[in-house]
């Protein structure tokens, strides 16, 4: 079979699996056969959209901990950087009422 | 187009970049993709699986993979979502040779959430989804059952036993079939840029 076929097998998937073990060692050696990949991959890439669209759950702090061995940090999302600067604004105001009041605590001599 | 094919629409170009940062060990770049491309995947998975829960084991697995694998994929070569389809098939294809069989029909219409497409089997699938224009009009000029080979091949990981036994033709045939097939749509791809 040509590296062609071969390639188009591997991409297509119907390559058993010990065939693609070996054949996956010879594209990390052969930049020719990289090159016949990479044009059966775009070729055939429009039938990944032939399936039923489904959202995806959000695994990645489980992916994380598998990789990392913990859990990421929280990243800063939109909402999380809204209910800080929500929460900076509540205090401020909580501070400056609290100033307030004690000035007119102050004035009063009480 | 169809409102299935813009929600299923590939990741847009930037994941390149992205799997270029985590192949460079970026955690930060790893997380965008993810958050950039897991529809994409899970679409893939879910399809080919036709069981949610172990697609959302998948789902892990590809991206351990990717992580793992980062470091092999070349920008210049390959666009970023082509090679992460390739992944993620090819651990589908694992996990249905190891289990060894294919859904019921019942486990067809159980499939989770879709987009609101009633067709749930692969032979209404195949009918009904809306491909690109130039796949489907290379797809059409080759024999129906050549077509569907590949397309079972392809879209449900279909392997040359499974495709024997679905087709009822001997091995050679069928491998003939798809030599053939694919020969016909790499003239035909090759035709349609060379005219565009």
């Amino acid at each position: 079979m040509t590296d062609d076929a071969l390639c188009a097998e591997y991409v297509i998937g119907v390559m058993p699996e010990a065939e693609r073990a070996q054949f996956e060692k010879r594209l990390r050696a052969e930049p020719d056969l990289r090159l016949l990949e990479a044009f059966w991959l775009e070729t055939l890439a429009p039938l990944n959209q032939m399936h039923t669209p489904v959202a995806a759950p959000n695994l990645l702090p489980q992916i994380e901990r598998r990789l990392f061995g913990q859990v990421a940090a929280p990243r800063l999302t939109c909402r999380s950087f809204a209910n800080r600067r929500g929460a900076v604004v509540l205090l401020v105001a909580l501070a400056i009422i609290a100033a307030k009041l004690y000035l007119t605590g102050v004035i009063l001599g009480l | 187009m169809s409102a299935a094919l813009r929600l299923v629409r590939a990741p847009a170009q930037d994941s390149t970049a992205l799997l270029v940062g985590v192949a460079k060990g970026s955690r930060a770049d790893f997380a965008r993709l993810y958050d950039a491309t897991s529809g994409f995947v899970f679409t893939i998975l879910n399809g080919m699986l036709r069981d949610r829960a172990e697609s959302e084991e998948v789902l892990q697995e590809v991206y351990i993979r990717i992580w793992t694998k980062a470091h092999l994929f070349d920008p210049t070569l390959a666009k970023a979502e082509h090679w992460i389809a390739k992944i993620a098939r090819h651990a589908a294809i694992d996990v249905i040779r190891t289990r060894g069989r294919r859904p019921s029909t019942t486990e067809l219409d159980d499939v989770g959430e879709t987009a609101a497409a009633p067709q749930r089997n692969p032979e209404q699938e195949l009918l009904q989804k809306d491909m690109s224009n130039l796949m489907s009009k290379c797809l059409e000029q080759m024999p129906p059952e050549k077509a569907q080979a590949l397309q079972f091949a392809y879209g449900y990981g279909y392997s040359y036993e499974e495709l024997v036994d679905k087709f009822n033709v001997p091995m050679n045939t069928l491998k003939s079939w798809l030599r053939r097939g694919l020969i016909t749509l790499k003239d035909c791809v090759a035709a349609q840029m060379d005219g565009a």
